[in-house]
């Protein structure tokens, strides 16, 4: 019995090590906001064949996606609201004038198992997909203050969520049994798609990151290895974002729907042939005290992340600006425009750094791309065939990539931006060594595709590995 | 186009990654510290070396556990120890740690790393918000209010610091202030973080559909900490089961276990669920698996009642001794005040006097519904039934729909002679929850039918 005692006085002492044993209500507080996080946003005029009428919008969440992360693996929140902004007016102020919102509904089915997937999966309606999310969709058009909602595709279909890529065994053949039949095709005429896909961005992040240690020499990318994407690539360099999955919500739409006065637009000139599109997440205000008058006490939407062109936030927005700038309006962008005019990253890192010489401040060039911060697409400019597209976009003559014609994934925005920064379409400024700037990535890790969503099939589970490195780099995903 | 985060809800998946993880690590190390030495190289670099080493840091650990982060950050702390940044990053994991483990000797080195960085540099922010935290946990809330108002005023747009000020005021009972604080939070950022609170205020002011509902959307805004989802898993188990949905209580706590093996507020729910059902067996087990990670005294009053119930009296007074150990220990750690172990003395007629004086001195340390609930039902024990209607009365204020509130409640009225009140109020208890807890439900209901 003494014995028991003092075990049980061990076992005490362990408990009570603290004065304050009794509890208090310690409920988590975070730093970081993963499901609302947006990576990035791609719009442009589609180049699929026959499709070339129809705008592309398409924001990636969730970045750095492990492809074998089961048994949950990854999913839409429940509690956010993903939505494209569309401003096809007044000179494109960023105030919108169409938004295009998406919001995800998770059903757990039946589950005899503790993974949320399970059996060699038949197609995107099998019971075996056990976490099944589904969304609805709701065009806004903030003139008329009008709402539609739409919850089917144009057979009844609900729109479902593709699952993931788990394997040759649990989706076997995945793009064609799981991927496109995912692309869902409304009443209205636009194509739908939501669910995991490669994450298309590509970058050198670890040499970058690792103080600006370029595997090309400083960051100066030899001819040899500045040409368009396929071979090009600088033998050492590292897509950092290789083998990782993004989730992607992408969007088809008419372009006749975007603009506001509703047709195709063909002369430059004119102001409806430019639109300005931006993406953000938001959640919804509640109310804590409990409301007679308001049963529902819901309240309204915050915004939580935006995103429009790429690079905004890490090279020209200061760090301790961040969440504040994630919260506001790109109609408010003005207020940035200190920082976005005057880049740090241009003075501080490629001249005072690197010692190359950039257009002084005000950079007008940067404020006309950056401010308001939203993806300008002139939609007079045709889409650029496949094989003749090039990863430089406009500075290569490819004038339907970033940043005149929007964003297609093959755009190369890393080297783009650098170049841009360090004033490449200034005048005076084209010159080498700033127009021969890049992280010598020149393409994604794997093939792009040229249908609808453009993203490649995400990569596999089974076949994932950290330990080689980037899950078997250059191999089609998907089959 | 963002990348700080690297989501992983599920620890089994980073329990198979966990040999690359240790790699990157060691990478991550590396890479931090050679940016130092380029930052030395230009003057100006300095904004974009703390930027580098901020996203770096975030991209590298939000897949980490707890345990990794610590060990990452001590590597840096000792690499760099006039960094005050890492010093804070390692005091921060080791409040993640107490949360996970209760194991309060890591909020003890937390608190030496956050006073040695103020006491260099009295206006470092993040060492300030964690000194806030570390009061909380300590229960100083008194301390953590001034803190947090404090804060308010350095950085009001930051939903963290009204947070802390919300749950201060909410263990001392200023419920008022304490929903404007959480309503300003939830307002500048609605995530798991306010949407938790929300939901728990829902409960308090009774109003448990909406809680469960906004508790349900804090879990599907999820965290990069996988405990800290589970933690609002376990919160809505508790919300369900004590309004009686048994089953889907009991889904919860399994939902929290998915995300974080092992949880013992999780175990205990699991638990508390079997009980519910009468399956001791499950109940016994499930409740030892909390107990073995955590031995909170109220796992051991809950083993007793279990064990009791399933007729296995030498194991029942094994959890007794327990729980009266761990109160000698207390007392010789002149701990005062304990409103749990006062509710465990009082549930079993234990110790009374005992009981009464916790729960008393719980009194001055927070003034919240739950800390007058403890003293109503000590003094009721203690036949001082006047006393404990008032104090009764000050617990259910709100009309929290806690089962054992209007059990207590039930009781008092009828020691005092208002029949047709206890019996109200018992039928309440038991409408909420028939089997709201292994004891004292049976109680409810037999002072019921004495009632009628």
């Amino acid at each position: 019995m003494l014995s028991n005692v003092r075990r049980t006085m061990v076992l005490a002492a362990v408990a009570c090590a603290p004065l304050f044993a009794a509890s208090h209500r310690n409920g988590p507080l975070l730093l970081e906001d993963q499901t609302a996080n947006l990576n990035d946003l791609y719009v442009f005029r589609s180049y699929e064949t026959g499709r070339s009428n129809y705008l592309v919008m398409s924001m990636s969440v969730q970045g750095f996606q492990n492809p074998d992360n089961g048994p949950s693996y990854y999913k839409f929140s429940d509690s956010v609201l993903y939505r494209f902004n569309i401003n096809n007016q007044r000179g494109l102020d960023g105030n919108p004038d169409m938004q295009i919102d998406f919001v995800f509904q998770t059903t757990l089915r039946p589950n005899p198992t503790f993974v949320s997937y399970f059996g060699a999966l038949k197609g995107i309606d099998d019971p075996g997909i056990f976490l099944y999310q589904t969304y609805v969709i709701v065009i806004r058009n903030l003139a008329t203050n009008t709402a539609t909602y739409i919850y089917t595709d144009q057979n009844g279909h609900a729109l479902s969520v593709a699952p993931p890529n788990l394997g040759p065994k649990s989706t076997p053949a995945y793009e064609a049994n799981f991927g496109h039949p995912s692309v869902f095709t409304l009443a209205n005429g636009m194509r739908v798609f939501a669910g995991p896909r490669d994450d298309a961005f590509y970058f050198d992040s670890g040499g970058t990151f690792d103080t600006l240690n370029f595997r090309a020499p400083a960051p100066v990318i030899p001819a040899s290895a500045d040409t368009n994407t396929g071979g090009g690539t600088y033998p050492n360099a590292v897509d950092g974002f290789a083998g990782y999955n993004i989730s992607l919500i992408a969007v088809e739409v008419p372009i006749q729907m975007l603009t506001s006065d509703g047709t195709i637009p063909t002369n430059t000139a004119n102001m409806d042939a430019h639109i300005g599109v931006w993406a953000s997440t938001h959640r919804q205000i509640v109310t804590v005290r409990p409301s007679p008058s308001d049963p529902i006490s819901y309240g309204n939407y915050v915004q939580i992340d935006r995103v429009g062109n790429p690079l905004t936030v890490e090279a020209l927005i200061p760090l301790p600006m961040k969440d504040y700038w994630n919260r506001s309006a790109p109609a408010q962008d003005q207020q940035f425009a200190q920082y976005i005019g005057n880049p740090f990253f241009a003075t501080g890192i490629l001249n005072g750094v690197f010692g190359l010489s950039v257009p002084p401040a005000p950079r007008n060039d940067l404020l006309g791309v950056f401010v308001p911060d939203i993806m300008r697409v002139d939609l007079t400019i045709p889409p650029t065939a496949p094989a003749s597209q090039n990863r430089l976009g406009p500075l290569a003559g490819d004038n339907a990539g970033w940043p005149f014609g929007g964003r297609r994934p093959i755009d190369d925005v890393v080297d783009i931006g650098f170049r841009a920064l360090a004033g490449v379409l200034v005048s005076g400024y084209g010159v080498a060594p700033n127009n021969q700037l890049g992280d010598g990535v020149n393409s994604n890790d794997v093939p792009l595709q040229n249908v609808f969503p453009f993203h490649a099939a995400p990569h596999a589970g089974y076949l994932h590995s950290q330990e080689n490195g980037t899950n078997g780099k250059g191999t089609p995903t998907g089959q | 186009m963002e990348r700080e985060l690297r989501p992983d809800s599920n620890s089994t998946g980073r329990a198979f990654a966990s040999a690359p993880f240790e790699l990157n690590m060691k990478i991550t190390i590396l890479f931090l510290l050679a940016i130092p030495a380029f930052a030395q190289t230009s003057a100006s670099a300095d904004r974009l070396a703390q930027a580098y080493q901020d996203r770096i840091l975030t991209e590298a650990t939000s897949s980490m556990k707890t345990d990794d982060h610590i060990s990452m950050y001590e590597t840096l702390v000792k690499a760099q120890p006039e960094v005050p940044h890492y010093q804070n990053l390692l005091a921060g994991a080791f409040i993640q740690k107490v949360r996970e483990s209760m194991d309060y000797t890591y909020l003890e080195r937390a608190s030496q790393i956050v006073n040695n960085v103020i006491g260099q540099d009295a206006k470092n922010y993040e060492a300030a918000r964690l000194r806030t935290e570390i009061s909380l946990e300590r229960h100083d809330f008194k301390i953590a209010a001034d803190y947090s108002r404090t804060l308010t005023e350095w950085s009001p747009m930051d939903p963290w610091n009204w947070g802390t000020l919300g749950d201060a005021l909410t263990e001392m009972g200023d419920y008022d202030k304490a929903a404007d604080a959480y309503q300003k939070m939830v307002s500048l950022r609605p995530d798991l973080s306010s949407y938790n609170r929300a939901a728990y205020f829902r409960f308090i002011y009774d109003d448990p559909v909406n809680a469960e509902k906004i508790m349900r959307m804090a879990i599907a805004a999820g965290s990069p900490m996988a405990e800290n989802t589970a933690w609002c898993e376990v919160e809505l188990g508790k919300i369900l089961l004590k309004t009686g949905k048994v089953r889907e209580a009991g889904q919860a706590y399994q939902a929290a276990l998915r995300q974080f093996p092992n949880y013992h507020p999780a175990l205990a729910g699991m638990a508390h669920v079997a009980a519910a059902q009468s399956d001791w067996k499950s109940a016994i087990a499930s409740m030892k698996q909390a107990q073995a990670a955590t031995p909170l005294p109220d796992y051991a009053a809950a083993l007793y009642d279990y064990y009791m119930a399933a007729g296995e009296m030498k194991e029942a007074e094994k959890q007794k001794e327990l729980i009266f150990v761990t109160d000698q220990v207390g007392q010789a750690a002149k701990e005062k005040a304990n409103r749990n172990i006062a509710i465990i003395y009082a549930d079993h007629d234990w110790k009374l006097d005992r009981a009464l004086e916790l729960a008393k001195n719980e009194l001055e340390v927070r003034g919240d519904i739950y800390t007058y609930d403890a003293l109503a039902w000590a003094l009721y024990k203690n036949k001082d039934f006047t006393a404990a209607a008032d104090a009764m009365k000050k617990a259910l204020q709100f009309q929290t729909p806690e089962p054992s509130f209007y059990y207590h409640a039930g009781l008092i009225a009828g020691a005092l002679g208002k029949k047709e009140e206890a019996r109200e109020l018992l039928k309440k208890a038991l409408e909420l929850n028939p089997n709201f807890d292994t004891r004292q439900a049976s109680v409810a209901g037999q002072a019921l039918k004495e009632l009628s």
